[in-house]
């Protein structure tokens, strides 16, 4: 986290959340379709086969997001970084599989809908979701209170991101505070930034907000308010052993690109390997 | 509505052919056109400082940001004609322009015939026509975000389109993941929220037309057609002449429906000079380049504007 924050080896900012992906899965449906929940070392294989249980009745066992996100999350579970220092590695074949991995929950197992031509910014995945449309997504736990409230708090599960090995790593998106050049008060600022980023503060943030706080000592505060203690097993597994990477300056690009070309590997267009060779070119790599 | 030739108008004014015969020539009038000439600016003035706050400063600035490699994060370099150049040799920006001529040449006529056609209609004596129009202009009213949100759930893999048409044993069309049937979509979808504003506009021209000039026209014994192209079209050409030098300058500006509904995507099927100006600007940061794209469109609209302004004499007419 500490790294992302960082520009060429100097820190710019103090973390505040760390926001890791999980997988979002509704117990109901689980249940209803008797999967096993997932569990702490879970591999893709078993996320297939829950995918395919909970697939019936017009629901999707999984719910595929736009953009860089879920390719980034499944490279981390196996502890390959999306990014280095030269900007994303589209040429990555780890980066390829991962494309491939959700072109193939649509067009091969028939667990998910395709990804179709949609605004960047809009989420069809958490649509789906919280709306019991699909049985899991892959999201952020800034969503989590949201999916609580839509699908019922004890509806909804969190699990780590499987991997092929079994040894998921997390992939952390969190945000941080920093002071701009142009600040009238560069103090006071830093006081307010120690006082948010402390270990009271983060536990007091806990009780209104769903944010994961970013200090590992903060985190038992967040399951007693927020979530449970079976989360926090998921929380620390995700946190304690996650995958560093850089976020590449063109970042937002990247997003806005692979939203656009990754609907012709959904429609059989394009290969997944062509994909990111155009999303290459759009990027000027 | 009526359309009045400004040139003309004045003339016939200052000629006294249009000023009442009854009224005093000269005094009254010339009274309330006298003053000291600040009074005028003083009228005036709110007006051009909008115009220039909102219109004419930005328009200047956004021409100079053009010859340089200004971004979001700041720094500004001077880079002389490099960003047109470039413009020259970019795939994105030609293809944008392709995307966005067929998007011109299909939906200015389409919906011009389809607005012409419904104005037609609702002149005709059929029961609750006022009621028609208004439920034809709503779309124009409707904000274009919200619709396109419908649009995605109607138009997507196993949406309600597909679902009709799949009744009637045809598809599923891949509307959205296919690059031309997304276009179609976007296009489709711009048609059905403008056209109503177009057919207020015509049915408008269509109402000042004087029923002599109708009726004498069938006693000369002129059919339904001939009717329609001789007399009524001809005399609601400055209604049409006005809807479609704005039609066609909306179209090349599109942008809402091609960012909500598609993003641009398949590839970069959908994507409109506009589109690609904003993702320019706001994604990529490029705020030269995306001024140099913002000029080259202002002076593609400007010439299809001049040469319609030009091409008016031959087809309008204005008594």
């Amino acid at each position: 986290m500490l790294e992302q924050l960082s520009v060429n080896g100097k820190l710019y900012a103090i973390p505040f959340n760390a926001g890791p992906n999980v997988i979002f899965y509704n117990k109901k449906l689980f249940q209803a379709a008797g999967a096993p929940e997932p569990t702490a070392n879970w591999t893709v294989d078993d996320f297939i086969a829950a995918a395919k249980a909970t697939t019936k009745n017009g629901v999707s066992g999984f719910a595929i997001g736009q953009g860089s996100t879920p390719i980034s999350t499944f490279m981390a579970a196996d502890g390959h970084p999306y990014a280095d220092k030269n900007g994303p590695k589209l040429d990555d074949p780890n980066f390829r599989n991962a494309l491939q991995l959700l072109v193939d929950l649509s067009n091969k197992y028939k667990v998910a809908k395709p990804l179709e031509a949609a605004a960047g910014g809009t989420f069809p995945d958490i649509d789906a979701f919280s709306t019991g449309q699909a049985a899991m997504e892959l999201e952020g736990l800034w969503d989590l209170q949201h999916e609580q409230q839509a699908l019922g708090k004890d509806n909804v599960g969190i699990a780590v991101i499987p991997s092929t090995s079994g040894k998921s790593k997390g992939f952390i998106s969190g945000s941080g505070f920093g002071i701009t050049k142009s600040c009238g008060d560069k103090q006071k600022a830093f006081r307010a930034i120690a006082a948010m980023t402390s270990k009271s503060g983060l536990e007091y943030v806990t009780k209104s907000q769903a944010s994961v706080p970013a200090r590992l000592d903060a985190l038992d505060a967040w399951s007693a308010n927020v979530g449970s203690p079976t989360f926090t097993a998921v929380i620390k597994q995700m946190t304690g052993d996650a995958t560093p990477s850089p976020v590449p300056s063109d970042q937002a690009q990247l997003d806005t690109l692979l939203t656009q070309y990754e609907v012709n590997a959904f429609s059989g267009k394009s290969t997944v390997a062509e994909v990111l060779q155009q999303v290459k070119a759009g990027l000027g790599q | 509505m009526t359309f009045v030739r400004l040139d003309r108008a004045e003339a016939e004014v200052s000629s006294g052919s249009v000023a009442s015969q009854n009224r005093p020539r000269g005094r009254l009038r010339r009274r309330s056109l006298e003053g000291p000439r600040w009074v005028g600016w003083a009228f005036v003035l709110p007006g051009v400082i909008g115009l220039a706050v909102f219109i004419v400063i930005p328009q200047v600035a956004s021409l100079i940001l053009g010859f340089s490699n200004s971004t979001l994060l700041g720094g500004t370099q001077f880079t002389g004609t490099a960003n047109y150049v470039r413009l020259l040799h970019d795939p994105q920006f030609l293809n944008s322009v392709l995307v966005t001529a067929i998007f011109v040449l299909v939906y200015v006529p389409a919906n011009i015939a389809i607005a012409m056609a419904m104005a037609l209609w609702l002149k005709t004596r059929i029961a609750g026509r006022n009621w028609l129009r208004v439920i034809f202009l709503i779309p124009a009213l409707s904000p274009m975000v919200a619709n396109a949100a419908v649009f995605r759930l109607l138009f997507q893999k196993d949406g309600a389109v597909n679902q009709g048409l799949a009744l009637i044993g045809i598809g599923p069309i891949p509307w959205l993941s296919d690059g031309n049937w997304a276009l179609a979509v976007v296009i489709g979808v711009s048609i059905w929220q403008s056209f109503g504003y177009n057919m207020i506009v015509l049915g408008a021209g269509l109402d000042s037309i004087s029923p002599d000039v109708i009726a004498a026209s069938r006693i000369d014994g002129a059919g339904r057609l001939r009717r329609l192209f001789s007399i009524t079209l001809p005399l609601v050409s400055p209604a049409l002449f006005f809807t479609t030098v704005l039609t066609v300058i909306g179209a090349w500006q599109t942008f809402a429906q091609a960012y909500v509904i598609t993003g641009g995507g398949p590839g970069n099927s959908t994507m409109t000079i506009m589109l690609y100006l904003y993702q320019t600007a706001f994604t990529n940061n490029e705020l030269g380049y995306a001024s140099a794209i913002a000029t080259v469109l202002f002076v593609i609209i400007g010439v299809f504007t001049l040469f319609q302004l030009w091409g008016q004499r031959k087809w309008v007419h204005y008594d």
